[in-house]
């Protein structure tokens, strides 16, 4: 963990060579066709909101992972989800809010091995579980649709 | 002499020689036979032999001895000769030894001076000689183990014990033996009959018991670690597989939330573990996934060893293995987060995963490519590679050849201020020895994930689990505050706080009680605490409670491996 200076740099670099940052941007690329689910209304949707829907993009990986991304309207993934026996690719995943999760160790009072959780202005981002069954999850507070219950990621 | 006396005894002889003889041998007399006696003086050179012959016994068994004595008086030649059941020269008296030979009468004949004499002996059948059989079963125990010693005998009437035990004996039978010494103890029986007697004897060897356990310390870490916390250790041994040419490695972390064991390279240059290949036959590598980071490396195989526990040939990652193959760590493992490859990150020199499964990946790594996981690494860099479970990073526990269907982790108690180390005890096997037999505790099935559900007020977490690799209770509570910039707990005070665990199954359920203590005010000394931290707001999904290594202070916690039983119930499972 007391490295993690030097790795965000590196990792950062990285970044900028790679294309499909999903969180933030356009849906990832998993190399399976993801199953694109029907756009569904707003849970918290009033009168004020009644236009504003979200899709999910569900990508089951070789692994038996599953991956969700959810998208506004303008087709921009605001949050994404993962569950199952492997861990995803998170550099994919997040796109460059990857840097906070890599970054995040070294603020750690203690070393070791733990959970993880990011709560940012910026972006959420918690990841935790166990080998052979992952889980997390991240979102970007300000890209949130409006009305949209963080509560619902599956 | 009473001439009736003369007369019966030698009445075949000529009378003239035989009144010579007679007169001679009684010294002459004044009766009338006087007469006669003058009138043969001239004759005495005529004088007969008297042969006699006698045997010692004169009724015996085949292969006994007999002795033979023989004699002749007033011999006109020197030596006699033996025939019959005997034969050779033998002087004019003597004795001498012959062995009975076949079943019958045998004669024996000693012929002076041409006169002959002959005696006989009856030999029959010998009775059958004794046999006896002593067997250990086993004939090498360790001191908390006993043997079964049998034995059984054949034309014996009797037995004596000698050596290692003592006494007369039945002519059959059997015994436990649990001896409380290390030794070589030889067991001697003496049995004897008719025909004889006839000894054997079997020899128990008893070694020290095997130890099923080795020690687990949480302490402030190896040098090079700083700030560990809530850390169990243990030491593990690897050998070049085969060989005896091991290194035991100290401060592995010990986790039940992955599988198989990983260590940080370099080890020792005379290991040389040999590499493992994938289905196409490159030098395999592995990225080992943590929520914390990632561990990359090569697949080697070795022998592991704890306690006197052994897994031979397993596969294990080195991790920053130098062989140029694995240079280059690939993209889709650094993409799990930061690299825990070094001292510092990981806190340990390697991870030891004896958690609920036997492989690190399982199935789906066999079937398929799966990114991110087994990769086919060449001088051209490594891509992902599927990988047969046998080959894959495998818990040792299930490789052992006992004591192999999961682990006992017994830690003492840890007060709300923590102490700067505590000792515990890993015990391999459950229900297999008195050490580590499921008592009171109750058994908590999981799902195949390896989880359970809590319920921590009022919110059921699906997905929960107990991980010593996790050094701290990790839930969702928004009420708690955290430590500055980070994600643990650091509560004003100390809170008590409970959840109520229950089976996937729905078999088992029980509520658990645990402290939540602030962990910047604990002293820079402490390294086992009661601390705990967040994991997010909760979501409809993924939601869990992570039982860290602070669960398992003053506790036994059993962890069942897939496909075991115990107690009528199939893991994976826990017991606590």
């Amino acid at each position: 963990m007391r490295r993690a200076f030097l790795l965000m740099l590196v990792l950062s670099l990285l970044q900028g060579a790679l294309a499909y940052a999903a969180l933030g941007s356009s849906p990832s690329n998993f190399g399976t066709a993801p199953v694109r689910q029907g756009a569904r209304a707003l849970a918290a949707a009033g009168a004020d909101y009644a236009a504003a829907v979200y899709t999910v993009s569900q990508s089951t990986l070789d692994s038996g992972t599953v991956v969700r991304e959810y998208m506004n309207a303008d087709g921009a993934v605001f949050a994404v989800s993962w569950n199952g026996p492997a861990l995803p690719d998170l550099r994919t995943l997040l796109g460059d809010k990857f840097a906070v999760l890599t970054g995040t160790a070294a603020k750690r009072p203690k070393a070791g091995h733990s959970q993880l959780a990011v709560e940012q202005q910026d972006v959420v981002i918690v990841s935790g579980g166990h080998m052979r069954a992952y889980a997390g999850h991240a979102w970007i507070p300000g890209a949130l649709p409006a009305g949209f219950d963080t509560s619902v990621i599956e | 002499m009473p001439p009736s006396l003369a007369s019966g005894r030698m009445l075949h002889r000529a009378g003239t020689m035989l009144l010579a003889l007679m007169l001679s041998a009684c010294g002459g007399g004044g009766d009338s036979s006087t007469v006669a006696s003058t009138a043969t003086t001239q004759a005495a050179a005529a004088i007969t032999p008297v042969v006699s012959i006698s045997a010692t016994p004169t009724a015996t068994t085949v292969g006994q001895v007999i002795t033979l004595s023989w004699s002749v008086s007033n011999p006109t030649t020197n030596g006699c000769a033996a025939s019959g059941a005997w034969s050779g020269a033998l002087d004019n008296s003597g004795t001498q030894t012959v062995t009975a030979g076949a079943t019958g009468t045998a004669y024996y004949t000693v012929t002076c001076s041409g006169i002959s004499k002959t005696t006989s002996v009856v030999i029959s059948t010998p009775p059958p000689s004794p046999t006896v059989n002593i067997t250990l079963a086993p004939a090498s125990i360790t001191t908390a183990q006993s043997s079964v010693l049998s034995w059984s005998s054949a034309n014996a009437a009797s037995c004596t014990a000698s050596g290692a035990w003592s006494g007369a004996r039945a002519t059959s039978g059997s015994v436990n033996i649990a001896p409380n010494a290390v030794g070589n103890f030889v067991y001697n029986l003496s049995c004897s009959g008719d025909g004889g007697n006839v000894n054997a004897s079997a020899a128990l060897s008893v070694t020290a018991p095997l130890s099923n356990s080795t020690a687990i310390v949480v302490d402030s870490g190896p040098t090079g670690v700083n700030g560990a916390i809530n850390i169990p250790y243990v030491s593990v041994t690897v050998c070049r597989p085969g060989t005896s040419t091991c290194q035991t490695i100290d401060h592995v972390l010990l986790d039940t939330g992955s599988y198989g064991l990983r260590l940080l390279a370099p080890l020792d240059a005379a290991l040389k573990l040999p590499a493992v290949s994938t289905p196409s036959g490159a030098d395999a590598g592995e990225c080992g996934k943590f929520i914390s980071g990632y561990t990359w490396g090569a697949v080697r195989q070795a022998d592991v060893r704890m306690a006197d526990e052994q897994a031979a040939g397993i596969s294990i990652q080195v991790i920053g293995d130098s062989g140029a193959n694995y240079a280059a760590t690939p993209s889709s493992c650094s993409s799990a987060g930061n690299n825990l490859g070094t001292l510092a990150a990981m806190g340990a020199k390697g991870i030891l995963g004896v958690g609920l499964f036997k492989q690190d990946c399982g199935d789906s790594c066999a079937r398929s490519a799966v990114g991110g996981a087994y990769y086919a690494c060449t001088a051209n860099g490594c891509t992902a590679s599927s990988m047969p479970l046998a080959s894959q990073v495998s818990n040792p526990v299930a490789s052992f050849a006992v004591n192999n269907n999961g682990v006992l982790l017994v830690l003492p108690g840890v007060g709300t201020a923590g102490l700067t180390s505590v000792s515990g005890t890993l015990i391999f096997g459950v229900n297999t020895q008195a050490n580590n037999t499921i008592a009171g505790e109750t058994l908590f099935k999981t799902n195949s994930s390896g989880d359970f559900s809590t319920t921590y007020k009022g919110k059921a977490y699906a997905s929960s689990f107990i991980d010593s690799g996790s050094n701290g209770y990790f839930f969702s509570d928004s009420t708690i505050r955290t430590c500055s910039g980070g994600d643990f707990y650091c509560p004003a005070a100390t809170l008590s706080l409970s959840a109520v665990n229950a089976a996937a199954d729905g078999s088992a359920s029980g509520a658990v009680n645990f402290n939540v203590a602030n962990l910047v005010q604990l002293a820079s000394t402490i390294s086992a605490a009661q601390v705990g931290g967040t994991v997010g707001a909760a979501t409809a999904a993924g939601s869990y409670f992570d039982w860290g290594l602070p669960f398992f202070y003053g506790r036994r916690v059993f962890v069942v491996m897939e496909g075991a039983t115990v107690n009528g119930k199939q893991g994976p499972l826990w017991a606590y």
